[in-house]
């Protein structure tokens, strides 16, 4: 039983055993009915990887060295942030029958969601870390030493992750009470999506537009995992310190709205 | 009488002390944007606010059982989530001294698409348990609930009557030191009323403080010790069950009391 008026951080790591079973049933309940089940997680980013190869090699003639490699180590972070918080935003209007009934930490419900999404986040990358190890064997041209820059692999994951954490919790807690943020998502993360630098490079955009890029955290992030996964090398300090005061800005805004706000879900939901 | 001077002066405090609590809802319509700036532009107000509770006092000793009764809106339910912590008091206090298990009308169907074993572990680790500890208990809810293999099945397949048959196993399993119940027992047939009077009765003499809603006056008179009577969110009369239920009655102008048993 969680005790009220302790704190509400206090709270949340009592509800460790809930966060897990939920994070568990995200991951089982997703795929219950398709025939391959969990492989569509690996299935989808490689169709993704696909279609868009086909699309940048023949219209559009991309110069991208290496364009399936580099398209995947930034649709990988990218796809992982949109999942998470898209499915996020509707975690509380969507347990209504357990918030009504109980009550509990309801930040269980957006993080379970990104936990589900990073243990999806992990399987991809572990693909993609295999076929660099393929390639970089096969064809002499590849240079893909990631190995000595895990490190920056692990950095770009806790960080991204943290930032994910903040917005799940920031988008749940404001579609409680404005619906319409649910509805406006998907139009959201398209521009979202060509916005970041995941199928062009930072310098294919005019001078006069790449403001929107450093304004965006996520180009941050990508970077980062490219710095760790396309072209291995350290990344630089500005690209870390960006990354990491986004993530500390969304987890401390998403968190304290949050617990403002959950007070009354249950009699918004 | 909306403060109980004779049991508050008792030398163990009370293990659930409400205090002048207010409670209202925001009651509007789909907050959209729409309607936001619609609202806003013709400055009509798309939001009304409803005082569910409206500076109700009430305690209730450590072992007892105490029957809520009253019209449908009177607040009842609103009480019980409000002592559970789901719903924050607009204004005055509510101690609870113990865990809390609620339990609500339709049992513990919080998710319908879940299976009954999955919806017992999950309401479980909500109210808090450890996994061990409902796994212990899971034989005997199962048992209690008379489910046999319908648990296995998504809840959306059971009857009213099945899943508040669940809820109330798991209420009354998991250890309980507060349990509030609210209209469970309406949904059973009357050999489950039985069966789960008896085992409010047990719960009583476990020292566990149990808080009943139900619209039953019988069960109310023959299980509770005191009774609390709410009507449009306000204390009408608190105090030994039967003259509660016997001022009800007469209130409601039900007076043949035999009525008024059938709707439980
Ligand atoms: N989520 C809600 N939003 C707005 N009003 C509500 C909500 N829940 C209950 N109410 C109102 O609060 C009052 C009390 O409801 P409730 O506590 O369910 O009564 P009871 O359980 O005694 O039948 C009713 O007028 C009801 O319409
Ligand atoms: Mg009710």
């Amino acid at each position: 039983m969680y005790e009220r008026g302790s704190s509400a951080l206090r709270e949340l790591a009592g509800a460790r055993e809930l966060l897990r079973n939920l994070t568990s049933r995200e991951l089982k309940v997703r795929y219950k009915r398709s025939t391959l089940g969990f492989l569509w997680t690996l299935l989808n980013p490689l169709l993704m990887m696909a279609v868009f190869t086909l699309v940048f090699s023949t219209a559009f003639k991309t110069t991208i060295e290496w364009f399936p490699v580099y398209f995947l180590s930034g649709y990988l972070p990218f796809a992982f942030f949109q999942a998470s918080v898209m499915i996020a935003t509707g975690s509380i209007v969507g347990n209504a029958g357990l918030i009504t009934k109980v009550y509990f930490p309801r930040a269980v419900l957006p993080l379970s969601v990104v936990a589900s999404q990073l243990v999806h986040l992990l399987l991809g990358i572990g693909v993609l870390l295999g076929a660099l190890v393929v390639l970089d064997l096969a064809s002499d041209s590849a240079d893909f030493d990631f190995v000595p820059y895990l490190p920056v692999l692990v950095l770009a994951i806790v960080l991204l992750a943290a930032f994910a954490m903040g917005m799940a919790l920031l988008f749940s807690a404001g579609n409680t009470f404005l619906r319409d943020i649910g509805e406006f998502l998907p139009v959201g993360f398209l521009l979202w999506f060509y916005a970041t630098p995941v199928i062009y490079q930072v310098d294919f955009l005019p001078e006069d537009w790449r403001w929107v890029l450093l304004l965006n955290p996520l180009t941050y992030y990508v970077q980062l995992f490219r710095d760790a996964l396309y072209d291995p090398h350290w990344p630089a300090p500005a690209t870390v310190a960006a990354a990491t005061v986004c993530a500390a800005v969304s987890l401390v805004v998403g968190w304290t709205l949050f617990v403002r706000l959950s007070e009354r879900f249950a009699k918004e939901v | 009488m909306p403060f109980d001077s004779e049991t508050a002066s008792l030398a163990v405090p009370p293990t659930i002390e409400v205090q002048d609590l207010w409670l209202r809802y925001r009651s509007s319509q789909e907050a959209t944007l729409k309607r936001t700036l619609v609202g806003m532009t013709q400055r009509r107000k798309v939001t009304r606010y409803v005082e569910a509770l409206r500076g109700v006092s009430f305690t209730v000793q450590r072992g007892s059982v105490c029957g809520v009764i009253g019209r449908n809106g009177a607040g009842k339910s609103t009480l019980f989530r409000t002592i559970c912590g789901i719903l924050t008091p607009s204004e005055g206090r509510v101690v609870v001294r113990g865990h809390v298990t609620p339990l609500f009308s339709l049992g513990i169907g919080f998710n319908r698409e879940l299976t009954g074993r999955e919806n017992v572990l999950l309401g479980g680790l909500a109210m808090g348990l450890a996994p061990e500890e409902v796994q212990e208990q899971y034989q005997a809810i199962v048992a209690f609930a008379e489910l046999a293999d319908a648990i296995d099945y998504p809840m959306r397949t059971y009857s009213s009557g099945m899943s508040a048959r669940l809820g109330f196993a798991v209420a009354v399993h998991l250890d309980p030191e507060i349990v509030l119940i609210d209209e469970a027992l309406a949904a059973g047939d009357a050999r489950f009323k039985k069966k789960s009077s008896d085992k409010i009765s047990e719960l009583c003499e476990r020292d566990c403080t149990v808080m009943i809603i139900t619209h039953g006056v019988r069960i109310i008179s023959s299980l509770a010790d005191r009774c609390l009577w709410l009507d449009k969110g306000r204390v009408m009369a608190e105090g030994p069950a039967p003259d509660v239920v016997d001022a009800y009655l007469r209130f409601e102008g039900v007076l043949d009391e035999a009525t008024a048993a059938e709707d439980m």
